[in-house]
């Protein structure tokens, strides 16, 4: 691996080797050169970069002290919000969106010194696995051009893997940073539901959604996690993470065989079983474990994501702000304003959360996925008095062709069965680059997922880095 | 595969949703959210008695705060611009109520 860390820039930086200028610069030209190809950015801000890159530059040599994050080039999900630039989700219905106000996390970075380069694709408003559903066309993997990046944060996910970010920011509802992650060979990670704060993220299922870092190590994403995190009066369901003490011994592993079963790739499982050897070979202990509800976390998913997107996404009305369709009344403006401007995937998950919260069908439906959900967490509660981690793959297959799942819905949705757990559980989770695999002549990367308990994220995130560790001394 | 939902309940829930659809839709969304609900009835297979519903996964209940004034995130004007349709410094729109 030849890419550079967060500490290793902020070294040059310190060192005056580079400047944020020249990194920056750099950062932008690969842009120009690759993402034309691989589209990974929906929009980019060479004036703002290069302006936030000057005032490091001159802070540097004043000798005033820097953070960490002072001058890494970073890229955020067009689905957070960054003042005076366009945020559109991906959807039409936003495309002359122009946000008024700063996220909580592009605010935190912002203040760490950050040099935001640009908003990434994503499926529209981050419903989808694969960033085809983008209203501004797919993001391509950078692995292998005719395949995608995984989804919603596919934008993010390629746009580190190609190196045209040192890292970048996604959103997570049932597996959005991890998927792609694994996808394109980053790691991704999602916090503790409310770990990090969601003010400014455009809402798709609030009881599901956390923002967290797409970087190129587990390094990396502790140091954006560490910055980005923390509770938040402006988010009334965000929380402060406590425990901050790293686990690296006596490290105690659950393999639940409900995800080791049908439907995965062979050569997947063979890099996570190859993964999890790893570090029983480094004296981890590993234990089977059952998770008996985790075959019910996807169909539980499609009821309360939806539900709630049909809730959050009642506001794109053509009125206020957004794209508006003229019609003779307002509610022919509304509905012809939604026909026109959302797309086929947005559309099918309001209907279907319209559907599953409409009367008579509310009990059936969304009452007794909220009882699943509970059944779950429960599971994931006692696997956690046995062991600290989970590991499982975070994908069933490798990366898969354009086209090849969006004809039908549940097969796409099948992508998501390793990652929706943690989403209903509100657990830490992170997908770690595990191996590599050779389909028709190209080399795909494999994702390992280390899910940990609530409020564990730094376990989860020390379980990961030691991965590395063993890599580095093989 | 029995039809899961009828193409009235497309219409029904299309309205409810605000959304327009035109008629080849209508079948199509019929067939998609079909194969779904298909899907997700495997639920109705999972003993749920004597289980609570969960609200917050975290636990938390209600965040309260001192209601104190405060300027807002966002610039007025601002946010006035972005509306499709205004008049006199209010947002637009066709009229309500119907005689």
């Amino acid at each position: 691996m030849q890419f550079l860390s967060i500490k290793q820039i902020h070294k040059q930086l310190m060192s005056r080797e580079r400047s944020s200028q020249e990194i920056t610069k750099s950062f932008l030209d690969a842009i120009g050169e690759k993402d034309k190809e691989i589209h990974a950015f929906l929009s980019v801000s060479e004036e703002g970069a290069m302006r936030q890159a000057e005032k490091i530059d001159q802070k540097i040599a004043k000798g005033e002290a820097i953070g960490e994050l002072a001058g890494i080039p970073f890229g955020i999900k067009d689905n957070i919000v960054l003042m005076g630039f366009r945020c559109t989700a991906a959807s039409k219905i936003l495309e002359n969106y122009e946000a008024p106000y700063d996220a909580t996390v592009v605010k935190k970075l912002k203040d760490a010194g950050a040099v935001i380069l640009g908003k990434t694709n994503l499926d529209e408003f981050a419903m989808g696995s694969s960033t085809e559903n983008s209203a501004y066309g797919a993001t391509k993997n950078p692995h292998d051009l005719e395949r995608v990046p995984g989804g919603s944060s596919g934008g993010s996910a390629a746009a580190v893997a190609a190196e045209m970010c040192v890292a970048a920011l996604g959103s997570d509802t049932g597996g959005s940073i991890r998927q792609p992650a694994a996808f394109c060979g980053v790691v991704g990670f999602r916090a503790t539901y409310g770990a990090v704060s969601r003010y400014g993220l455009i809402a798709m299922a609030s009881s599901l959604d956390v923002i967290g870092p797409l970087a190129r190590c587990v390094e990396d994403a502790r140091i954006i996690f560490d910055a980005i995190r923390g509770k938040d009066t402006f988010d009334a369901t965000s929380i402060e993470i406590k425990n901050e003490k790293l686990k690296t011994k006596n490290v105690r592993i659950g393999i639940p065989k409900e995800y080791f079963g049908e439907g995965i790739d062979k050569d997947v499982k063979k890099s996570v079983e190859g993964a999890i050897k790893k570090y029983e070979e480094n004296g981890a202990k590993i234990q089977e474990i059952s998770l008996p509800h985790a075959e019910y976390g996807l169909a539980v998913y499609y009821i309360l994501m939806p539900s709630e997107v049909s809730a959050n996404l009642a506001r794109y009305d053509g009125i206020r702000y957004g794209a508006h369709e003229e019609a003779d009344s307002l509610v022919e403006t509304y509905r012809k304003t939604r026909e026109k401007c959302f797309g086929n995937e947005v559309r099918r998950r309001i209907m279907l959360g319209t559907y599953t919260l409409s009367s008579g069908y509310y009990d059936a439906y969304y009452v007794r996925a909220e009882k699943v959900r509970m059944l779950i967490k429960q599971d994931f509660d006692n696997a956690f008095r046995l062991v600290d981690v989970i590991m499982t793959p975070v994908t069933p297959t490798v990366p898969f062709r354009f086209g090849e799942k969006s004809k039908d819905p549940v097969s796409m949705y099948l992508s998501d069965m390793f990652t929706v757990g943690a989403n209903i559980a509100g657990l830490p989770a992170i997908s770690i680059p595990c191996g590599w695999t050779l389909k028709e002549g190209k080399k795909l990367p494999v994702g390992l997922q280390i899910i940990g308990g609530e409020g564990r994220d730094y376990d989860v995130i020390s379980i990961a880095q030691m991965f590395e560790i063993f890599q580095k001394s093989s | 595969m029995s039809k899961k939902i009828s193409a009235e309940q497309v219409e029904r829930i299309a309205d409810l949703s605000r959304i327009g659809l035109s008629e080849e839709e209508k079948q199509k969304f019929q067939e998609d959210l079909g194969s779904v609900l298909n899907y997700i009835d495997k639920l109705q297979k999972v003993d749920v008695s004597g289980v609570d519903a969960i609200a917050n996964i975290t636990g938390l209940h209600n965040q309260v705060r001192e209601d104190e004034n405060g300027s807002s995130h966002a610039d007025s004007q601002m946010l006035m611009d972005m509306a499709p349709n205004k008049k006199d410094g209010y947002v637009k729109v066709r009229q309500v109520l119907t005689k």
